[in-house]
């Protein structure tokens, strides 16, 4: 294996990493807003280190255009409803939580 | 290398399965679209990786529209809830 | 290698019968849709690893992305309406007395409507008499398929573009009438588009999110209905991306399309309209449904071009046809909007 491989092993499992984070977030966060903090922060991290991990392997520069125009939709699009979901659920009065004391 | 790709495929396919936890357990309507958002994220990288995995090039096509489309049932969801009488 | 790919597969079925499984049982319709967009999504990467990429672009783009927003707009308005009609009456103390399609105007009918509709069943009934004495084309297609210069016969080199457009053209002529008629029908029970549409803002970073993404889904759509002739593909995938944006449009306050313009009818049957003049023009040089051999490349694009521009245009007038930008006051004051129906439901084509 090359040096070029070892980055991007590392890379791909340091994406899985965010995306177990993201997952384990989402089941274990105390409510949406938390969740959606741990979902669209973590996941988008987590697809980022991926695809710059199989960008490292990939033979033409059109792989590697493709492969960043999945991750710039994908942010473009989890933040965009990030935003909206934050904002339908204020307005439907679900309150945010806080640490009981 | 390709053993590693398909690893990691696998390893997402297995959050995708966790997140239908959340989906059954909600409580509210906007944490159950929270699980389809997970989906369209961890669905796009499962298919990239499959891509690189298996050699086949036109994976990344289904993963580009499949990106497009991410947004849109969460978008069209927030315009339409809360509905005046279900909370949920 | 082999033990991970059958690992993947095994999750895979696994976890897709799951989720058939709770789309079934879930506890309200609301679950039911996230569960089946999850399906959605699944089932794509399931084509995927059964080498079907067609199929999985199809599945990516209707089943995990417009399905869910059609019937999560589809579920909205059947609560709305039924709340609207608790609200009727428990304003008014009564059931509202004409039920809203009686108030559906009648003018745009020409007198010969009903002969012609009469004349064409018993022309469909004709011609499926005479196709039971003698068979129109081949019906089978494997043993063209299978040699490599069957598929350049066919004018493409994406195998499943030959199959749809070319070998098995009837089914999907056939699936675009079916199309059309459920249009029809939806338009038919559309109660909500006689309803004043109460607009609420979109929030402005709905509008820029739409204003990035509409051109770019245009531009993939192109791409993909281009890239159908000689890989994975075609006229149905690029016409669930377009009519994505129109979606898209009406949910960042665009107004549904009307069916009353005439440009919009024209959109909606005009891919039909070129199908079946290629296929009757067919006739003229050999049987119905067949292609010259050395245009069929051309004519086979021609037809998706123009069927991806009607498939799109029915499928935004699903959506639209029930669209209406909730907010959460609608329902209180929706006894006023009721009893004053726009009269003209004119809109814009989106």
């Amino acid at each position: 294996m090359t040096i070029v491989d070892w980055f991007s092993c590392g890379s791909l499992l340091f994406g899985a990493f965010f995306f177990l984070a993201g997952t384990v977030g989402m089941l274990r966060f105390p409510d949406v807003f938390t969740r959606l903090h741990a979902l669209t922060k973590a996941d988008n991290l987590g697809l980022g280190l991926v695809v710059f991990g199989l960008a490292l392997q990939a033979d033409t520069w059109v792989v590697v255009a493709r492969l960043f125009l999945v991750w710039g939709l994908i942010m473009l699009a989890s933040t965009t409803c990030c935003h909206l979901v934050a904002q339908a659920a204020l307005r439907a009065g679900i309150s945010p939580w806080r640490s009981p004391k | 290398m390709n053993e590693l790709v398909l690893c990691v495929a696998l390893f997402l396919l297995l959050n995708v399965a966790a997140g239908l936890i959340r989906v059954w357990l909600g409580p509210t309507a906007p944490d159950r679209m929270l699980a389809a958002m997970l989906f369209g994220t961890t669905g796009a990288a499962i298919l990239l990786l499959l891509a690189e995995g298996l050699s086949m090039p036109s994976l990344r096509d289904v993963a580009i529209v499949a990106a497009l489309l991410a947004s849109i049932s969460t978008v069209v969801f927030v315009r339409r809830w809360p509905i005046s009488s279900s909370q949920d | 290698m082999t033990g991970i790919l059958e690992l993947f597969d095994a999750t895979l079925a696994l976890t897709l019968v799951g989720i058939a499984v709770g789309v079934l049982f879930a506890r309200d319709l609301f679950q039911s849709i996230v569960l089946f967009i999850a399906f959605g999504l699944l089932l794509a990467i399931a084509w995927c690893r059964l080498q079907a990429v067609d199929l999985a672009l199809a599945e990516a783009a209707i089943g995990a992305g417009l399905t869910g927003a059609l019937f999560l707009n589809a579920l909205a308005s059947t609560k709305q309406n039924s709340d609207d009609r608790d609200t009727l009456n428990q304003q008014t103390g009564h059931r509202p007395s004409k039920p809203a399609l009686e108030r559906l105007p009648a003018r745009g009918i020409p007198r010969w409507a009903a002969p012609l509709t009469f004349l064409l069943a018993v022309g469909l009934v004709a011609a499926w008499l005479i196709s039971i004495v003698a068979p129109l084309a081949n019906p089978s297609v494997a043993p063209q398929i299978a040699e490599d210069k069957g598929i350049i016969q066919g004018g493409v080199t994406n195998p499943v573009t030959a199959v749809l457009l070319n070998f098995r053209a009837h089914d999907t002529l056939l699936e675009v009438v079916v199309l059309l008629v459920a249009v029809l029908a939806t338009l038919a029970f559309a109660v909500s588009t006689e309803r004043e549409r109460s607009a609420s803002p979109a929030s402005p970073v709905l509008a820029s999110f739409v204003a990035l993404i509409v051109p770019l889904m245009v531009l993939v759509a192109a791409y993909v209905l281009w890239i159908g002739t000689k890989a994975p593909g075609g006229a149905f995938q690029a016409a669930a991306l377009l009519a994505a944006t129109g979606v898209l449009i009406m949910v960042a306050g665009g107004r549904p399309p009307s069916c009353a313009l005439l440009r919009w009818r024209i959109v909606l049957v005009v891919g039909l309209a070129t199908f079946l003049a290629v296929a009757l023009g067919g006739m003229l040089g050999g049987r119905f449904l067949e292609y010259p051999p050395s245009w069929a490349g051309g004519l086979i694009l021609l037809i998706e071009a123009t069927l991806t521009v009607s498939i799109a245009g029915i499928l935004i007038t699903l959506f639209g046809a029930t669209w209406s930008a909730g907010d959460p006051g609608a329902a209180s004051h929706a006894g006023d909007t009721l009893a004053t129906p726009t009269t003209d439901p004119s809109g814009n084509t989106p």
